[in-house]
């Protein structure tokens, strides 16, 4: 019996040690530099949308759809989108031919393998368990199809954190705050810092804007989600290029490394300093600095990394790494303070709807 | 009685999968069959070390091809041989998997989760008493980030007296 519980924990300890880094899918759109995409806000809305519809009409067929809150209605969609490790809306995003992605095609998948920022990693690293995720390109915005699951996985975990806040007395702004350290906390373990040595300040972006998603969706001064005679809906229909910002781009938001991995990250990243003086790239980043703004995951990190409980991740910047100036425009909490330019249901009210 | 079991837990199976339709994309075209090729290596028991292959079906888009990751959900089909044991298999699995540089076999299978009947025969160096038992059962299948395990309970089919004809086996490998 002792040994037979000895190889139980042993094959325990092996599972956690395999299970913890699964999920740490990670992207590099510094390699979709000079790659021509397409825009794909159409076609991913299109997806999205669909799938939702397809959840509502199985929410409307119910016997109780008269009479179900909008919380139970919201928990249907977000079941709808959820898959252990791999969000259904991500594994489409891989394969569907409607998307221009990079790398596009089978061949240049695996030298993307080879080049992307994390090529290096030997086959031992956990890094090299789960797949790269490959670029796409949503509202101007170059992002990684991994965000969609930040986006529709981790934001519902930290609507749950938020809501649990809440039922216990906490304050709007300190619940929203706490979700957002929660997401901080999931980073810079489970889904990144301790297992691939990577805290993506970019996923913390993404899991904030999905759990104003699925916040928006019953509350806030225009909840997505409304109940009408044909049954329930969501009016407006979801946008994603809403909630996407440039603070999702990897090569614009740094990444925090941790040193083995910057190790071997800033050789390949230094390849990229030549085309920071590339007109379509300085193009590129100046339509960023203009979008960018402070987002509240930003205002966290920035006083997390104030208080010394995160390291600055401004050395991680290209233009730092390639000896310019500091790159004050994609430094978490710089940026410009207005509103997004497009309205998310529950979070921001459009003029005259209010 | 055991036969009896196994063809219930296989009709159930078979159920299962049929009912577990996969979902059509929204102008992706209508999900057609496709099947994968599965590949594991494996130490277990009581087949030692194991090599393993088979198929899964699962309903996706046309123009999916598989070389990135892709959802796999429906019926599989498997069989495996090892220094101790042989193992024929039937169930239904998920799994996200990709085919790589190749177009029907999925090299990397990131995360899987399954549910075999199966019928596993012990030979050569298998440490199970008698040799050459056979045995029938329901074992689940797990794979995460490539490493994959199964643990399943087996019933043997001919009885020996004064032996327990229950069995655990389990074993840890890559792949599917």
């Amino acid at each position: 019996m002792g040994i037979l519980m000895r190889h139980a924990a042993a094959v325990a300890a092996i599972s956690f040690a395999l299970v913890v880094p699964a999920r740490a899918l990670e992207t590099d759109q510094f390699y979709a530099w000079k790659r021509p995409l397409r825009d794909a806000t159409g076609t991913i809305n299109a997806q999205i949308n669909a799938n939702i519809d397809q959840v509502l009409a199985q929410v409307n067929a119910r016997r109780d759809a008269d009479t179900c809150s909008c919380r139970s209605v919201q928990k249907a969609i977000r079941h709808g989108f959820l898959y252990p490790f791999f969000v259904r809306p991500e594994v489409w995003a891989t394969n569907t031919s409607r998307l221009d992605r990079v790398p596009s095609t089978p061949d240049e998948e695996l030298k993307f393998r080879h080049d992307y920022v994390y090529g290096s990693a030997s086959a031992l690293d956990v890094i090299r368990w789960m797949p790269p995720s490959p670029t796409i390109e949503v509202g101007g915005i170059r992002i990684g199809t991994d965000k969609l699951s930040h986006f529709f996985s981790e934001g519902s975990w930290l609507y749950n954190n938020y809501r649990r806040f809440r039922a216990n007395g906490g304050s709007e702004d300190a619940a929203v705050q706490r979700a957002v350290e929660f997401g901080i906390a999931t980073e810079r373990t489970v889904l990144g810092g301790t297992s691939s040595g990577v805290l993506s300040l970019a996923d913390v972006e993404a899991n904030y804007q999905g759990f104003l998603f699925y916040r928006g969706l019953c509350e806030g001064p225009n909840p997505g989600l409304k109940r009408t005679p044909e049954g329930w809906r969501l009016d407006p229909p979801f946008d994603l290029a809403a909630y996407v910002s440039p603070e999702w781009d990897e090569s614009w938001q740094p990444n925090i490394f941790l040193p083995k991995r910057w190790a071997k990250v800033k050789p390949v990243m230094e390849r990229y300093c030549p085309l920071l003086r590339d007109p379509e790239i300085v193009a590129q980043r100046k339509a960023y600095a203009e979008r960018d703004r402070i987002t509240p995951s930003e205002e966290v990190v920035t006083r997390m990394v104030r208080e010394g409980k995160l390291r600055d991740p401004r050395p991680y910047t290209i233009v730092s790494l390639c000896g310019g100036s500091a790159d004050s425009a994609s430094a978490p909490g710089a940026g410009r303070d207005d509103l997004p330019s497009i309205v998310r249901p529950g979070v921001d009210v459009a003029p005259g709807r209010r | 009685m055991v036969v009896s079991t196994v063809r219930r837990l296989v009709l159930g199976l078979a159920v299962g999968v049929l009912c577990a339709a996969a979902t059509p994309a929204a102008d992706d075209g209508p999900p057609v069959a496709r099947t994968g090729g599965l590949l594991r290596a494996q130490w277990n028991y009581p087949g030692k070390a194991q090599l393993g292959f088979g198929a899964i079906v699962g309903h996706m888009p046309e123009d999916f091809d598989c070389k990135t990751t892709c959802l796999f959900r429906g019926a599989t089909l498997q069989a495996a041989a090892g220094l101790g044991a042989g193992e024929l298999s039937i169930g239904y699995a998920s799994l996200v998997g990709e085919t790589g540089r190749g177009d029907w076999l999925l090299r990397h299978v990131y995360y899987g989760y399954g549910v075999r009947a199966a019928v596993v025969r012990t030979w050569g160096s298998s440490t199970l008493d008698p040799e050459g038992a056979t045995f029938a059962g329901v074992e689940g299948a797990f794979t995460i980030a490539q490493v994959g395990w199964t643990l399943g309970v087996f019933r043997r089919l001919e009885s020996v007296p004064g032996k327990s004809d229950w069995r655990v086996f389990g074993g840890m490998g890559w792949g599917f």
